[in-house]
């Protein structure tokens, strides 16, 4: 089973993530914002995904913390925002990929399946 | 007389003596006894030495035509028997000049012949009678009227008359008649009253010549004579010269010199009594080391009095009218002494006026007498302090953009100059008869005057109507002036005061103020520079005002452009994130309601996720046109294989259309170009080609190579486009026509935001159209960026 770590601060948006998911080899796990991530207490998941407009800390900042700790440096990234310019927001904090909102599910799948080698 | 013996040597030595010629002949006759000629039978040593040989025994008509001649002349002493005399002057050549000749009878028919040579007689009485006729000439061709007097004397040797003996010719001319020989006393007895007589007297027995003028009245003419009086033997000359036209000329003159004199003498006083400047003409006083320690006034014009203020100091020490002078003494004292003349400028307090002051000396060197013209410049002085005032006031004005500052510093700058009390600059509402004084100036000691006046109790119905005409209100004294409320002003510390009023589009607007908080005489110069101030300031504040509503409305704008854009950018943002679960929803109920056995048709949900697609492509666009708007379209180049990204685009949109989409792809190089934007410019062209043409119509799409880059065409048979509305479909919100709103929903975004996306890649967008025969949409973009 793979850990996919979810961050972000809109409900139903996590709650799609969850049937998305369902029945997939992937597990998400939800966290309203960057806390957890930021105070390095949870194991080390396959994939991050991180929405770039959270309360509290900015998604492309736990994307920074993300790709300068030594637990998670190899984990890779994918920024999530309906900021059209995300991709090269994305890059710039150091993200493996960007996918804009709203999404396609199949996109979504795809692009997942790609850096957790389903 | 006795005889003595004379033996003949002795005679002949008396005979030879003397330089007379003496000869003897001898008659000779012929037979009837007539005397045919003369033999000498004698001749002495000065005749023989006149002659130049001895003619003793040679016949006498041996001489030529003169013995021929004395033949006759000795015939006759010889017939008569009586002595001759003549004088002759010989032709013969033997003998040259004048001679006189003496014959004398002797006894045997002979008789003596004496000569004796008289030539020098001869010349002096000849020149004596030319010298006679020169003088004769001479006196007579005289202007000079010419008679001489020969005194006539009593037994006792006193002269009782003169007699004529010469008149000239003039004389005759002039009075006619022979006077020679008449007497002075019966001819002219008058003489003797005028006082002549004596004076002729006078010069004949003391010989001093006299001369003078003398006026005759004459029953024939009155007339002036100069004349002289010279002795002349017992007598006179008297010369005498009408000079009647002369000393009537002479007197002439003496009478015009005097009339030009004292015409000059008129025209000069009034002139030095009229003229502005001061004239005025002093003496210098030196001390006896030569330093100059006092003037004294000789002359001074009403001017002079007027410009310097002393009256009556003609006569006067300076000291003593002007105590002050001892500045002005080593000026006076530098320019007697170099007599270059010098000008002084200079300000007089107590009579408020500026004058000049122009010294030069009168005279040479040494003189002390100056001539002081004092000129009042003020006018001159004022027009040029005006004109600095003007430029300094021109300058504050272009110095400054807003107008409080504008009219706060006119107001500090006006203020002091015209030792004003306060000054301002007053709005007027003649709606609300209120006066609003927002901006001004006020010396410390008064009131400020910023506030609101009703007009009523400063200003009276005449005023208002002043105002209301452009006339400017002139008060010298608040207190004493009728026209005003004595008791208001005197509560606002103003004891005079001059208003400007101002008028734009004919009505009155504003007003220039300034006042004084004591009784102030307001000069013309004043009012005219405050009406100056006033047609500078007013319009200038008005233009600032303007400038400022302008810039504040054009800020506000600005600001209304920025929160709309933030708006939009926070609006479609946030419409996104339901919108990104609702998606989710969506395609998770397709893919549940997919599997065998599902309740609901799949095509509903399917219209609700491309309804999404809608709504999301919307926002996007929002977007899109915000970051376009704040010049935040960033894009991220890659090198494109521009035919793939088109087939990728055409097999993406294919499912949701009807429409033959037909690509014809050319042989591309790869271009620089951000995928996703180029991506939307080309999902944009199929769409807007799949909405503005029949369902079941085919859409060509070509690509192809061109010079230095690559073009992607889009042709549909739509609606077409009109040539007006081709030029304006990229311009933001723009939509092809009201008409069509319902037919083609949309915000008019699309071609705005990929025009700026292909300007963003250097390349461009072109359409080509016709109405009702379709459209072909094409961009191209350049192989770098």
């Amino acid at each position: 089973m793979k850990r996919i770590i979810l961050v972000e601060d809109d409900e139903p948006i996590r709650d799609a993530f969850q049937m998305i998911f369902e029945g997939s080899n992937c597990e998400v796990i939800n966290f309203e914002n960057g806390d957890k991530v930021l105070s390095g207490e949870i194991d080390a998941p396959d994939l991050f995904i991180l929405d770039k407009q959270i309360s509290g800390t900015n998604g492309l900042d736990i994307c920074r913390f993300i790709k300068a700790s030594e637990k998670f440096k190899n984990i890779p990234v994918i920024m999530l925002s309906a900021n059209p310019q995300i991709k090269t927001l994305a890059k710039d904090a150091g993200a493996d990929y960007a996918i804009s909102k709203p999404f396609s599910i199949k996109t979504l799948r795809e692009v997942v399946a790609t850096y957790v080698k389903l | 007389m006795g005889s003595i013996n004379i033996d003949n040597e002795l005679l002949q030595a008396i005979i030879d003596a003397p330089n007379i010629g003496l000869a003897i002949y001898k008659a000779i006759r012929d037979d009837d006894g007539r005397i045919t000629d003369f033999v000498h039978e004698y001749v002495n040593h000065r005749t023989v030495e006149a002659l130049g040989s001895d003619f003793t025994g040679k016949l006498l008509s041996g001489h030529g035509p003169d013995g021929l001649k004395q033949i006759g002349l000795f015939r006759q002493v010889v017939e008569t028997q009586k002595p001759n005399s003549y004088i002759l002057e010989p032709e013969s050549g033997v003998v040259f000049g004048w001679f006189r000749f003496s014959n004398a009878l002797l006894p045997g028919d002979r008789l003596v012949h004496i000569w004796e040579d008289i030539s020098d007689i001869k010349k002096a009485e000849r020149e004596t009678t030319e010298n006679r006729n020169l003088l004769q000439a001479i006196l007579d061709s005289s202007l000079y009227v010419m008679q001489a007097f020969k005194a006539v004397r009593d037994t006792s040797g006193k002269i009782v008359d003169f007699t004529w003996v010469f008149v000239n010719n003039k004389w005759k001319e002039l009075y006619g008649g022979e006077m020679v020989g008449k007497s002075l006393l019966k001819e002219n007895p008058a003489v003797v009253v005028t006082g002549l007589f004596d004076k002729f007297v006078h010069v004949t027995e003391t010989g001093i010549a006299t001369e003078f003028d003398h006026y005759y009245a004459h029953e024939q003419f009155n007339a002036w004579f100069h004349q002289t009086h010279v002795k002349l033997g017992d007598g006179f000359l008297l010369t005498a010269v009408d000079i009647t036209e002369s000393k009537k000329a002479a007197q002439e003159v003496l009478r015009l010199k005097d009339e030009i004199a004292q015409a000059a003498t008129d025209k000069y006083r009034t002139l030095f009594n009229s003229m502005d400047e001061g004239f005025a003409v002093i003496d210098l006083i030196l001390d006896e080391n030569g330093k100059p320690v006092d003037t004294l006034h000789l002359e001074a014009n009403p001017a002079y009095e007027r410009h310097t203020g002393l009256y009556n100091i003609v006569g006067k020490r300076g000291l003593e009218v002007m105590p002050s002078i001892g500045e002005w003494l080593n000026f006076y004292g530098d320019i007697a002494r170099t007599g270059e003349a010098m000008r002084l400028e200079y300000y007089v307090e107590h009579i408020n006026r500026w004058l000049t002051c122009y010294v030069s000396r009168i005279g040479g060197a040494g003189s002390l007498r100056l001539a002081v013209v004092f000129n009042d410049i003020t006018e001159r002085k004022l027009a040029e302090q005006r004109q600095t005032f003007l430029l300094k006031l021109a300058d504050e004005l272009s110095r400054l953009d807003i107008p409080d500052d504008i009219l706060t510093a006119i107001g500090a700058y006006v203020g002091p100059y015209f030792d004003l009390s306060t000054c301002v600059f007053a709005d007027v509402d003649l709606g609300r008869e209120l006066i609003l004084v927002q901006q001004g100036w006020n010396r410390e000691d008064v009131p400020s005057l910023k506030q609101t006046f009703r007009m009523r109790n400063y200003l009276t119905e005449e005023f208002v109507r002043a105002g209301r005409w452009g006339v400017p209100m002139i008060i010298r004294d608040t207190a004493a002036d009728p026209r005003v409320n004595a008791a208001a002003y005197a509560r606002l510390k103003v004891g005079a005061f001059v208003i400007i009023p101002f008028h734009q589009a004919g009505i009155w607007t504003h007003f220039f103020a300034a006042s004084a908080s004591s009784p102030r005489n307001w000069s013309t110069a004043d009012i005219a520079l405050f009406q100056e101030i006033s047609d500078r300031v007013f319009p200038r504040i008005e233009r600032a005002r303007a400038e400022e509503a302008l810039r504040k409305s054009e800020q506000q704008l600005k600001r209304l452009l920025i929160q709309r854009d933030e708006f939009i950018g926070v609006a479609s943002h946030e419409l996104k994130t339901p919108i990104t679960s609702m998606k989710a929803y969506a395609e998770i109920i397709l893919e549940r309601l997919s599997e065998p056995g599902g309740l609901v048709q799949p095509r509903l949900v399917q219209k609700l996720d491309a309804q999404i697609d809608r709504v999301s492509d919307l926002i996007n666009h929002l977007l899109d046109t915000t970051r376009i708007a704040e010049g935040n379209l960033i894009l991220e180049f890659e090198l494109l294989d521009i035919n793939q990204l088109v087939s990728e685009r055409i097999e993406e949109i294919r499912y949701t259309t009807k429409a033959t989409l037909n690509l014809t792809a050319g042989d591309l190089p790869p271009v620089v170009a951000d995928r996703e934007r180029v991506g939307q410019v080309i999902t944009n062209f199929l769409s807007n080609a799949i909405k503005y043409s029949p369902k079941d119509s085919t859409i060509e799409i070509v690509t192809s190579s061109i010079d230095d880059g690559i073009r992607v065409g889009v042709k549909d048979q739509g609606v077409g486009i009109s040539k007006a509305d081709q030029e304006k479909i990229f311009e933001r919100f723009f939509r092809v026509s009201e008409n069509d709103m319902d037919t083609y929903p949309g915000m008019g975004l699309g071609l705005y935001i990929v025009d700026k996306i292909i300007q963003r890649h250097h390349g461009a967008i072109s359409v080509q159209s016709e109405l009702g025969k379709g459209s072909t949409f094409s961009f191209t973009l350049p192989l770098k960026q």
